[in-house]
């Protein structure tokens, strides 16, 4: 069942000084099944946390639209987006910033199941007992404060509060980018547990790209707003078809010194172009090695085949023939 | 017992002594609130031309362990350092502070990992290379503008000229760190700290920027330590490996020692931490449970037991030392790993 459908949703920023504009979600599709985790990568600046953002409602999308559990969000009134969409959550990157430093974490959790109107204590305490232990936390950290627990403590402690909610999505931008390696597995288990055990569906956007591919289902190449590849992480990265998806997994590091001193040089050069003055035609074409004079002339459009989708000239012409 | 010395500076004239020697250094560390012991007693050697990855998570003390004795330290914290750090034979610990001052600009350069706060954010970046040349080589302002254009174009920047009448936050990330870069070797230095250089980076900035330092460190024939808590940056660019825990090296060798025959159950943990390539999509990641212990408290015995899954009862009564390995200069710090001998160990 599709519990996520963005269609051509476009976000726009104008730069106040010069006027100009910055299409940070340049018509992005999407879709989520319900219980399923999706990736979402690219260089800063492409787009990915404008899109996060934009589906809990953080940014105010210019056109498209938002279909989260059968309700098409940005059809609604204010007051009722809000209502539609309380059981998505959003993890943000920085879990210090995201919880209140005096308040403790017992108190802090009590408060979110009283807004949601829980007015019994012993049903909150049970509630909290039963979140705690599906984020593989203790009940001792109740009485501390955020800055006297580990990184990956506080962040499973942001991850129970928004399961207060009893979310369906929940949007996780650079859930795990601040914690050291060995710290990780402890976030990104809950994320995989709270999949299998309670259905919970997951966009992980992260820069990371060996950990998008080891925890999603289908992953997401963004590249300057426009998604220009998605599809099952596996076959993706076995096998990336647009020359970006090609440079990206060829940067991942391996641990082998043997291999990797004798990698071969990196293909992409040069930095991303500004948003707010992107190449005409296809976006990627000024850092890209296999461009040509087509690439300036027209976008291409996306070639959908195989439950795989990509947007490149490489493919239009391999469309046209078969 | 053979001289422990990697291959690849044997075919370096002069590199029979090493560039650098730190032996017993520690480094206690006083904020407002606390005494941190953030190194302890660590030892290891830095040859001419080659490559030395410090290893470590979060408050390991691997970045403290290469600025104390340089005198960089933020401000507000009080080092105290201990021990000895010789450069080409001249002890820093021992150094003045005017004399820290020439060595930090002439003899080794520094690369952090935020070049935003590294560099002056009201001045162009021009005279900020600029005076690199004049203050430290007397070069006048003509030669010095000559020398930052062809530095720039070293380091990969299109365009220099245009370049250098930008400020700081007019470029991108990974033009700002290439801009660090190039002043941190504007001086040619013999040894190059880069401390996290590419952490803050996009994946494909940096491998760019891997291969400026590895092409560089070629050409100006630098010694590098690179600071670094990416294991796949350590097998990209590493001759030699320290791996720290807890304010000490608990692992020392070649690359391929570390990487590809860990000893230590810490240095094991970190490389099973990373995500495997060829994992099966949906499997569990492995890591470790706990976290570091606390340096202003430290316990009995080895910093790493409460969270080895080989402890056992010697672990939590003595500090295991740095060892040999049978036969090779591969040192670990384990009782379990690497049975303790009665002889030190050659550093």
């Amino acid at each position: 069942m599709t519990l996520l459908k963005v269609s051509d949703l476009v976000v726009e920023f104008q730069d106040a000084a010069t006027g100009r504009i910055n299409r940070a979600c340049n018509q992005v599709s999407l879709d989520i099944e319900a219980g399923e985790i999706v990736g979402l990568v690219g260089e800063s600046g492409c787009g990915k946390s404008t899109l996060g953002r934009a589906i809990v409602g953080l940014e105010h999308p210019k056109s498209g639209s938002i279909v989260f559990d059968g309700v098409d969000i940005l059809s609604l009134p204010a007051a009722a987006r809000r209502q539609a969409r309380r059981r998505v959550q959003y993890i943000f990157q920085d879990s210090l910033a995201a919880l209140e430093p005096r308040q403790t974490i017992g108190s802090a959790l009590h408060e979110a199941l009283i807004i949601r109107g829980e007015r019994n204590p012993r049903a909150r305490a049970a509630r909290i007992g039963e979140i705690l232990a599906a984020t593989n936390l203790n009940s001792g950290i109740l009485t501390r404060r955020p800055r006297e627990l580990s990184g990956g403590q506080r962040q499973r402690v942001c991850i129970a509060r928004a399961l207060l909610a009893e979310p369906k999505l929940l949007i996780c931008d650079e859930p795990v980018s601040s914690l050291d390696t060995s710290l990780r597995a402890q976030v990104m288990n809950v994320f995989l547990n709270l999949r299998d055990e309670l259905g919970v569906a997951i966009v992980l956007i992260a820069h990371d790209l060996a950990l998008v591919r080891q925890a999603s289902a289908r992953v997401n190449v963004m590249y300057l707003g426009r998604i220009v590849e998605s599809g099952p992480s596996g076959a993706l990265y076995a096998q990336p078809l647009h020359p970006y998806s090609r440079a990206l997994t060829a940067a991942i590091l391996g641990i082998d010194p043997e291999v990797e001193r004798h990698r071969e040089q990196t293909v992409l050069k040069g930095d991303l172009p500004s948003p707010f003055a992107p190449p005409s035609g296809c976006s990627f074409r000024t850092r890209c090695p296999d461009a040509s004079d087509r690439c300036a002339a027209a976008e291409p459009a996306a070639l959908v085949r195989e439950g795989r989708s990509v947007r490149c000239k490489l493919y239009d012409e391999t469309a046209a023939v078969n | 017992m053979t001289v422990q010395r990697h291959p690849a500076t044997s075919t370096v004239p002069g590199a029979r002594d090493p560039l650098l020697s730190v032996k017993g250094l520690s480094v206690l560390l006083f904020t407002e609130t606390a005494t941190v012991r953030a190194v302890t007693d660590v030892a290891y050697t830095v040859h001419r031309g080659e490559t030395l990855a410090i290893v470590g998570e979060s408050g390991s003390g691997k970045t403290v362990m290469n600025l104390a004795p340089l005198g960089l330290m933020p401000g507000g914290v009080r080092a105290v350092v201990s021990g000895s750090v010789r450069l080409s034979g001249e002890d820093l610990t021992q150094a003045s502070e005017d004399r820290l001052m020439q060595v930090r600009g002439r003899k080794v350069g520094v690369v952090f990992q935020d070049p935003l706060s590294a560099l002056n954010p009201n001045r162009r970046v021009g005279p900020q290379i600029e005076e690199v040349f004049r203050l430290r080589l007397g070069l006048d302002a003509a030669a010095s503008h000559a020398r930052a254009i062809e530095f720039l174009r070293m380091v990969g920047i299109p365009e220099p000229e245009r370049r250098l009448r930008m400020f700081p936050h007019e470029m991108s990330g990974g033009m700002r760190q290439r801009v660090m870069i190039a002043i941190a070797i504007a001086a040619e230095p013999e040894l190059l700290i880069a401390d996290e250089p590419t952490t803050a980076l996009d994946v494909t900035i940096q491998s760019q920027l891997l291969e400026l330092l590895m092409r560089l460190q070629k050409q100006l024939g630098m010694a590098m330590v690179l600071v670094t808590h990416d294991v796949g940056v350590v097998a990209r660019v590493a001759d030699r490996v320290a791996v720290m825990y807890a304010g000490e090296i608990v692992e020392l060798g070649t690359a391929e020692e570390i990487l590809k025959r860990p000893r230590h159950p810490y240095t094991r943990a970190l490389l099973a931490a990373v995500p495997e390539p060829d994992a099966p999509v949906g499997s569990r990641f492995t890591g470790l449970s706990g976290s570091p212990p606390d340096l202003s408290n430290p316990a009995v015995g080895c910093a790493f037991a409460p969270r080895c899954p080989l402890v056992q009862g010697e672990c939590t009564r003595a500090t295991p030392m740095l060892t040999q390995a049978e036969g090779s200069g591969h040192l670990a710090a384990c009782w379990v790993s690497t049975p303790q001998v009665a002889e030190r160990p050659t550093r």
